[in-house]
């Protein structure tokens, strides 16, 4: 069979873009899929060099094993209320003040606006130290205060993009929707409630994830705030009690287990799970209200 | 808005009278109730905090009581402390090699997924999971070992016949191994990016096409200026992103016990395992100056980049 000049002017290029394509995609899965197999291997087969891909066993002990170095009762539940106390925080605080600065008209509206992006820049260093004075003179350390009062006021992490999400997407909503609640007697509030809200959707399901997300994966502020063992959440169990180079300093001393690669890498795969399962149920309204963002930017 | 000082029945009680509100002053009230949480918040842990750190860089901090020094933490850290000009450096450093890589990395996957395949959906979910899934801790645990067999900048030096002082060394791969780690998580940039050229107008790039322009001209005759707004927003991001939150990246490779020449390392140390919390804020002020006008500078540049690129369009 001949091919058609056009046909290879238009193949070859199609090839090479799907080579490419999929040699990104390896790429950028490598690392998950390798800790998937490592974590799935004995020792003895992550010491053996002629194993690769392919575990001579499956070893699920290890997920099993790692449970009590991890202390994953205490931690699990630590991470839960931390989270689903700061997502709510988070939506209900961006939402409510994305939709003041989306349909309110009062004077010094871009002023704030500005200002409350403007404090993305500021170093978390910076802030740090007064955080720890405060947070000591409230009896606040070693509970989840720290994180869950401020995710209400508006300040919780990289809470300006979130209320620059809402005010994004609610601005892209007919202000005429509005008008017409309000010639039926609908309060300001009432407007936010009952129309606004459910119609930011994605808004609300971005926000909760990422906040899901970086919640989750805190270290910067836990580390610092966080000096009990009973109060750690996951991620942060996974550093201290599973790394085997922590083992005999600071945290690591609590810790007499002997954990293995294979075993820690299994601890990773279950602080991973979660967020990996959430991204892949909800990618469809990630992806597109980033792009909204984009759009308006 | 449609209803321009329509009276409003407002059962807003002031003593015995009843006070009517136009449509307008209700809206600026409830407007500003909404965004009161906000307000709040900013006074408490946004205007306090910072005057108060302000404050405490003048004072030698301790338990006990502390001591008004004027600006001694600020001459000491910017004449006396080479760990913290050192530090300084190698942060600065790191985000002039970081910034460009990072840029032009997420330019390039933006480009390559927002080609108009079957299947492109796929590959821009597997290339924005990083970011979701592998947090910092989870990085730095599976990333030198996994990704030191790919990348190995020192070793690759080697074979070239360089070699270098230990710590240079250090540094370098260090750096590499930040840098690769960064670039597996440049999903939110190149989502912005990929942002931006579903935002440029098709019929732009068939005009030129008919016109006879090559792919890689129009690029840099089309895509590149139409891009510009959002390689602003980019680059701020990064910044940010290069100077503050590296911290952790640093910190866990690092395995928690070294010290990484990071400056939020250096801060970190100075302030909670030394408490000299004083000189702690003295230096975090600094840094915030300097992260600030990196910030407005880049911002600033590239004003002048886009207003200068409309007057042309004209």
């Amino acid at each position: 069979m001949r091919l058609s000049r056009y046909k290879i002017r238009y193949i070859i290029p199609k090839l090479l873009l799907y080579l490419l394509l999929i040699d990104g995609a390896f790429i950028f899965l490598y690392p998950i899929l390798r800790s998937v197999i490592i974590s799935l291997m004995t020792v003895e087969d992550y010491m053996d060099p002629s194993v690769t891909w392919i575990p001579n066993h499956i070893n699920l002990k290890n997920y099993i094993d790692v449970l009590k170095p991890m202390d994953f009762a205490t931690s699990i539940t630590n991470s839960i209320k931390l989270t689903g106390s700061c997502i709510l925080g988070q939506v209900l605080s961006s939402a409510i003040v994305g939709y003041g600065f989306s349909r309110g008209k009062f004077p010094g509206k871009e002023v704030l606006m500005m200002i409350v992006l403007a404090t993305l820049v500021i170093p978390p260093q910076t802030l740090m130290i007064p955080y720890y004075i405060l947070f000591h003179n409230l009896n606040w350390l070693d509970t989840l205060n720290v994180f869950i009062v401020p995710s209400f006021f508006g300040f919780g992490i990289y809470a300006p993009l979130c209320i620059f999400l809402f005010r994004q997407v609610f601005n892209t909503l007919p202000p005429e929707l509005e008008d017409a609640a309000i010639i039926d007697g609908a309060s300001f509030f009432e407007c936010f409630w009952y129309i606004y809200l459910p119609l930011a959707k994605s808004a609300i399901i971005t926000v909760g994830l990422f906040s899901f997300v970086w919640y989750w994966n805190e270290y910067a502020r836990s580390i610092i705030f966080f000096n009990n063992i009973k109060t750690l959440p996951i991620s942060l169990s996974l550093l201290f009690s599973v790394d085997p180079s922590f083992i005999g300093s600071g945290f690591g001393a609590m810790n007499p287990n002997v954990v293995t690669y294979p075993m820690m890498m299994a601890a990773v795969m279950i602080t991973m799970i979660p967020c990996l399962l959430l991204y892949l149920f909800t990618q469809k309204y990630y992806l597109t209200a980033i792009e909204q963002v984009g759009l308006k930017g | 808005m449609g209803i321009p000082n329509r009276a409003i029945d407002l059962t807003l009680y002031n003593g015995r009278e009843k006070m009517k509100l136009t449509y307008k002053q209700k809206n600026v009230i409830m407007s500003y109730i909404a965004i009161s949480p906000w307000i709040v918040g900013a006074l408490i842990f946004l205007v306090f905090p910072l005057f108060f750190s302000f404050g405490l860089s003048f004072f030698k901090w301790s338990f006990n009581g502390s001591r008004f020094i004027g600006i001694e933490n600020y001459r000491e850290a910017l004449l006396e402390d080479k760990d913290f000009w050192y530090s300084l450096g190698i942060t600065l450093g790191y985000g002039m090699i970081s910034i460009p890589f990072t840029m032009l990395f997420s330019l390039i996957l933006a480009i390559l997924v927002n080609q108009k395949v079957k299947g492109i959906g796929f590959f821009r979910v597997v290339y924005f999971l990083p970011v979701v899934a592998a947090s910092d801790v989870v990085v730095a645990k599976i990333g030198p070992d996994i990704f030191s067999k790919m990348v190995n900048v020192t070793v690759t030096l080697e074979t070239f016949g360089i070699r270098l002082e230990s710590n240079i060394q250090n540094i370098i791969s260090l750096f590499s191994t930040i840098l690769v780690l960064g670039m597996w998580r440049v999903g939110i940039q190149m989502l912005i990016f990929l942002a931006g050229l579903q935002s440029i107008d098709p019929q732009i790039y068939e005009a030129a096409q008919i016109d006879g322009a090559s792919w890689w001209k129009s690029l840099w005759a089309i895509t590149m200026p139409l891009l510009a707004p959002f390689t602003v927003i980019n680059m701020v991001f990064t910044v940010i992103e290069s100077f503050t939150n590296i911290f952790t990246i640093a910190r866990v490779l690092a395995h928690g016990r070294t010290v990484t020449p990071f400056f939020m390392d250096y801060v970190y140390n100075i302030s909670f395992e030394q408490y000299r919390l004083g000189y702690g804020a003295a230096v975090s002020w600094i840094f915030l100056g300097i992260v600030i006008s990196f910030t407005l500078i880049t911002y600033y540049y590239s004003q002048k980049y886009l207003v200068k690129y409309q007057r042309n369009e004209e």
